[in-house]
């Protein structure tokens, strides 16, 4: 279970002004359940995401990650979690040009505990690949890929750690309809079939309905939508 | 261990696919590297052909010559006092051995030339490390005919280990049949033949007039001069000879200085060009940093802690420095005979074809120090880096 409990957040502005993004801001994720996060642009659900994926540390209220409280870790330990628990998918795909499909899938290997060597590596990549329907362009670089093709290697990418939730930052955002839709879907297929819980950040309402739970983060806190 | 076999991985990925931005940085410790090896290698080389040049003239550290005084009677009387002192000093490690030098003309193959020759008597290599390079040093000799030794540059004519030669010391004397035991090397470019005294003596008893003598003593280091001069003037007077006073032959400090003066000039100069390096490390890693800030936030937001950060960073700028230092110590490798002789006129064609491993170790060394010198800033910055800017961007 994710569970945020009461979080606040505040910025300081250049003009020396405080923003608070957060709150009060409360919600709980399970492993295998799907959510969005609908709200205005600027609201604070990308910041909302950061707290969630220990990117960013709270000002006050309490974060665990499957019963682990999160306050006062190290950078060691947090990002240890981070590696474990989390898998992230940006509205850009972030993919590095330099490296191929399967090389940019492969970055959080390199950066586990656990020492895979290079042809189980390959393996593993490989299997996650097929996962998400991208495996014939394993070998390309993300210039031969279109924008769908990229996002997909990015949900490759994260999903390579088997990791107990996804948080995903407007995945659609630079794709086409009909490809943000399959998009999303697959992100719903894989929380079902593999049990990640899945927490997508979106301000597109007909694809927020792929999900059978929906949030609305305004004014720094977090509400439940029926409708 | 797991993050430093990852790293290595990671950094390999960065270094491969960023060629031009690996080049530019490495140029840089490649030519700093070059130098310091150059100088470095060729200042060693010359320092040891100082060391060796004068240790195989002057003896060990800590010898003292005994000049005496012609005399008929000297090569017995000499022979003595140099055995009487060498038992003296031998309890200590020292040694004491007769050298007497004059000339000779040499007879090899139908073909006769003049030689230096120098009589010896007790353990000169004790004293004077010459290098044997072919047979042996006679210890002991026995018999009459004289067993010879040649140096190398004697050798070059042609003369080897069991050839007999003929020696003609002195105008209107007769030629000595002599058998050749060894070449030594001795540090001479002049033909030269060592012959032990008594059994010259044995030959041409007056050879003592006509010979320039010294006893040279080692004594090790810390012995006075003036207990050196007791124990030669003891000698000397049981065995009713004179001489000079003992005077120290093995200081090299000028010598020394000269080369080390040149040495610390010339690799001035080239730590100036490997601080150039490690500053075009720097300046490329920053200048590299913002291209870099999506895939650093990738990373930290897959796992990686900012110490991994750190690690992964500094492994690519040590490799790149140890590739460039590589590089740079295979350059030096391949001009050091040329650049070595350029540098340090001095060093013989022999030393210079001898590339010293030290330097190369020395070398590399000082690649990787700039690598990981030249990486640590921007390595240090990126692992400070704020990841949540990714989730914002």
């Amino acid at each position: 279970m994710l569970r945020l409990l009461d979080g606040r957040l505040s910025f300081r502005l250049p003009n020396g002004a405080e923003l608070a993004v957060l709150r009060g801001a409360s919600i709980e994720v399970a492993e295998g359940e799907c959510v969005a996060v609908l709200g205005r642009s600027g609201v604070g659900k990308s910041t909302l995401l950061s707290v969630l994926g220990l990117l960013e540390p709270l000002d006050s209220g309490a974060l665990s990650v499957d019963g682990t409280d999160t306050a006062g870790l190290d950078d060691g330990p947090a990002s240890r979690l981070r590696g474990e628990a989390f898998g992230f998918v940006f509205q850009r795909s972030f993919l590095l040009g330099h490296l191929t499909a399967a090389e940019n899938v492969e970055i959080p290997l390199l950066h586990q505990d656990r020492y895979m060597r290079s042809g189980e590596r390959r393996r593993h990549v490989r299997g996650v690949l097929e996962r998400v329907g991208i495996a014939h362009r394993s070998r390309h670089t993300p210039s031969m890929l279109s924008g769908g093709e990229q996002q997909l290697v990015a949900i490759a990418r994260a999903l390579v750690r088997r990791p107990r939730y996804l948080l995903a930052d407007e995945p659609t955002g630079d794709l086409d309809p009909e490809t943000g839709e399959r998009t999303v879907r697959l992100l719903a297929d894989l929380a079902r079939d593999e049990h990640h819980g899945v927490v997508m950040v979106t301000h597109d309402v007909e694809l927020s309905r792929l999900f059978a739970r929906r949030v609305l983060l305004r004014d720094g806190r977090l509400s439940e939508l029926t409708e | 261990m797991t993050t430093a076999r990852y790293a290595l991985v990671v950094a390999v990925q960065t270094i491969r696919s960023h060629r031009l931005r690996t080049i530019l940085t490495a140029l840089a410790i490649v030519l700093g590297v070059l130098a310091l090896v150059t100088v470095d290698s060729a200042a060693g080389a010359a320092e040891s052909a100082v060391v060796d040049s004068a240790l195989l003239a002057n003896g060990l550290p800590a010898t003292w010559a005994v000049n005496l005084q012609p005399g008929l009677q000297l090569v017995g009387r000499a022979a003595g006092a140099a055995g009487d002192i060498d038992g003296r000093v031998e309890s200590r490690g020292g040694a004491a051995a007769l050298e007497m030098d004059g000339s000779a003309a040499l007879e090899f193959n139908g073909q006769t030339g003049s030689v230096n020759l120098v009589a010896v008597a007790g353990p000169l290599l004790a004293v004077r490390p010459l290098h044997v390079v072919a047979g042996a040093w006679p210890e002991t000799p026995r018999g009459l005919r004289p067993v010879v030794v040649v140096n190398s540059a004697a050798a070059r004519s042609g003369i080897r280990v069991g050839d007999a030669i003929g020696l003609r010391v002195g105008s209107r004397a007769t030629m000595i049949a002599s058998g050749v035991v060894g070449v030594v090397n001795d540090g001479q470019s002049d033909p030269t033949v060592y012959v032990p005294a008594p059994q010259l003596a044995w030959w041409r008893p007056t050879i003592g007039a006509d010979m320039s003598a010294r006893i040279l003593l080692h004594v090790p280091d810390g012995s006075a001069e003036d207990e050196v001069q007791t124990l030669v003037a003891g000698s000397l007077a049981r065995s009713g000879l004179q001489g000079s006073n003992p005077v120290r032959l093995d200081d090299l400090s000028g010598q020394m200085t000269a080369v080390q003066t040149l040495r610390l000039a010339f690799l001035t100069v080239a730590g100036l060009g490997l601080l150039t390096g490690m500053l075009g490390i720097l300046n490329i890693g920053l200048a590299a940093l913002p291209e870099r800030v999506v895939e650093l936030s990738l990373r930290r937001a897959a796992g990686a802690t900012r110490r991994s950060i750190v690690v992964v960073m500094m492994t690519e700028s040590v490799l790149v420095g140890a590739a460039a230092a590589s590089l740079a110590v295979a350059g030096a490798f391949l001009l050091y005979p040329v650049t070595s002789r350029m540098i340090f006129p001095q060093i013989p064609a022999s030393a210079a074809d001898q590339f010293p491993l030290l330097s190369a170790i020395v070398g590399i060394a000082a690649g990787m120090l700039a690598g990981l010198l030249g990486g640590l800033i921007p390595a240090l910055r990126a692992a400070a880096m704020d990841i949540a800017s990714i989730m914002r961007a």
